[in-house]
């Protein structure tokens, strides 16, 4: 991930005194650092945006807590980095919650060089999201192309597309079309001018469809035009 | 090296005089036939190298009859022109679409017809007739845009990676405008992305390309972000 990039940190705080720690563990630049209150706004929060880093302090009130750290790892995906913390390590809480699937459990206070060190080694060690898409979905996709020349027959193209022979492709060009009397099919065909061969630049592409009228224009187009 | 044979089938007694006139100054050996039955019994002793097919409107339906009997006999790869007086766009679509590779209207071009039996002798590695092409001067606007479909196959934060019946050079510039795109940023627009890789697959069939985002606001990186989570909990 570039170095420059804003990495999302929640961490769910409720003690106004422990955000001065984490804020000091998460001061460099490169983070973004939210602070809430709850598991519930954290829920909320990551329904918009999905954070790099989680810190969870696990000694809030509510008695269903495990489940509810649970619930909220599991909206996550396995790339972003899931800490939590706790002022005991040895609480029954703790040794549950360290059973679920988080990255380091963090003693407080959260201060040290060694937290500060491990901190910068998980931004490190940080995975892009990424998804393969099972579903077929076909996009419909752009590039830009030139016309350098032409004959009575077909038409050069510069592209860094390296189109298919025999493939049809839809071109804009409104050079050919207002030469031509109507919207013609295009087929790629090989190159059989010698002196464009050797470069992959060039591309042929077949007129199909043209009428005698066609040709005239193309004629009539061509006839002061210099051979390529 | 042998001549190229051409077999052709148009029941005008005119036009195949005219034809066969093309086809001399082209030195190829060519065998005309006057019916559809007489064609499809040279087509297999024969063997040419090029068919061309005369049709009259009444007549695409026979058209397509023949064209599936030299798909049968001779295989996918053998060029067929159509040679029609059919004006209708909608019509030569259809001529096209039954299989035919190429279209030419009557009255024939003798240059027009013969460029075109040479690009696909050409394909077939015979040298032969080009016309000249000519340069599009500095004037004139040979600005245009290629419209190709490709397949997603992987979403990540950097880019998209796809795959196409055509490749893409490394560093090209594409724009992609399409639902799919609405369906990651919720928000209407082109997507621009540079081809950071291109590759075949090992068994050739396939290209594939990934596109890196040229650039994304801050808040398109959350929602691609929140949509690549989405996606891998389906």
């Amino acid at each position: 991930m570039a170095e420059k990039e804003k990495y999302q940190v929640l961490a769910i705080e409720p003690v106004l005194d422990d955000r001065k720690d984490i804020a000091n563990l998460f001061q460099s630049n490169h983070y973004k650092l939210t602070f809430v209150d709850s598991i519930k706004e954290a829920t909320q929060f990551i329904g918009n945006l999905i954070p790099h880093f989680v810190l969870i302090n696990i000694d809030q009130n509510p008695k269903n807590i495990i489940h509810l750290t649970k619930s909220l790892l599991d909206l996550l995906p396995n790339e972003t980095v899931k800490l939590c913390s706790t002022k005991d390590l040895k609480s029954k809480n703790s040794k549950a919650i360290n059973k679920l699937e988080i990255n380091e459990f963090f003693e407080k206070p959260l201060r040290g060089i060694n937290l500060f060190e491990k901190i910068k080694m998980f931004k490190f060690e940080l995975k892009e999201l990424s998804v393969e898409i099972k579903e077929k979905i076909i996009v419909s996709t752009q590039i830009d192309a030139n016309i350098i020349g032409l004959s009575e027959t077909d038409f050069i193209i510069e592209t860094d597309l390296i189109p298919q022979i025999d493939e049809a492709l839809i071109i804009e060009c409104p050079l050919i079309e207002a030469i031509l009397s109507e919207q013609k099919r295009y087929i790629v065909t090989p190159n059989k001018h010698e002196h464009l061969s050797s470069t992959m630049k060039f591309s042929t592409i077949t007129m199909l469809g043209l009428r005698n009228e066609d040709l005239q224009s193309i004629r009539a187009k061509i006839l002061h035009w210099e051979k390529l | 090296m042998a001549r190229k044979k051409i077999l052709f089938v148009d029941d005008n007694m005119m036009d195949r005089l005219i034809l066969s006139k093309i086809l001399d100054e082209l030195d190829v050996d060519y065998v005309d036939t006057k019916t559809p039955e007489e064609f499809l019994n040279k087509l297999k002793e024969f063997e040419p190298d090029i068919c061309l097919i005369d049709l009259n409107i009444k007549q695409v339906n026979d058209g397509q009859i023949l064209v599936q009997a030299i798909r049968n006999k001779l295989g996918a790869q053998m060029p067929v022109i159509i040679i029609s007086a059919i004006e209708k766009s909608d019509m030569i679509k259809r001529i096209l679409e039954i299989g035919a590779n190429d279209y030419v209207c009557k009255p024939i071009d003798k240059s027009l017809l013969s460029s075109k039996i040479s690009n696909y002798f050409k394909s077939r590695k015979i040298n032969s007739f080009v016309l000249p092409l000519f340069e599009v001067p500095g004037k004139e606007d040979g600005r245009s845009k290629i419209k190709f479909e490709c397949q997603v196959e992987m979403v990540n934060e950097n880019g998209i990676q796809f795959n196409s019946t055509h490749k893409l050079k490394e560093k090209a510039k594409i724009k992609i405008a399409d639902p799919f795109m609405y369906e990651i940023f919720v928000e209407h627009g082109e997507v621009d992305f540079i081809v950071e890789r291109s590759w075949i697959s090992e068994t050739g069939d396939t290209k594939h390309f990934f596109g890196k985002f040229s650039r994304l606001s801050v808040v398109q990186k959350q929602k691609l972000r929140k949509f690549i989570t989405t996606q891998q909990k389906i």
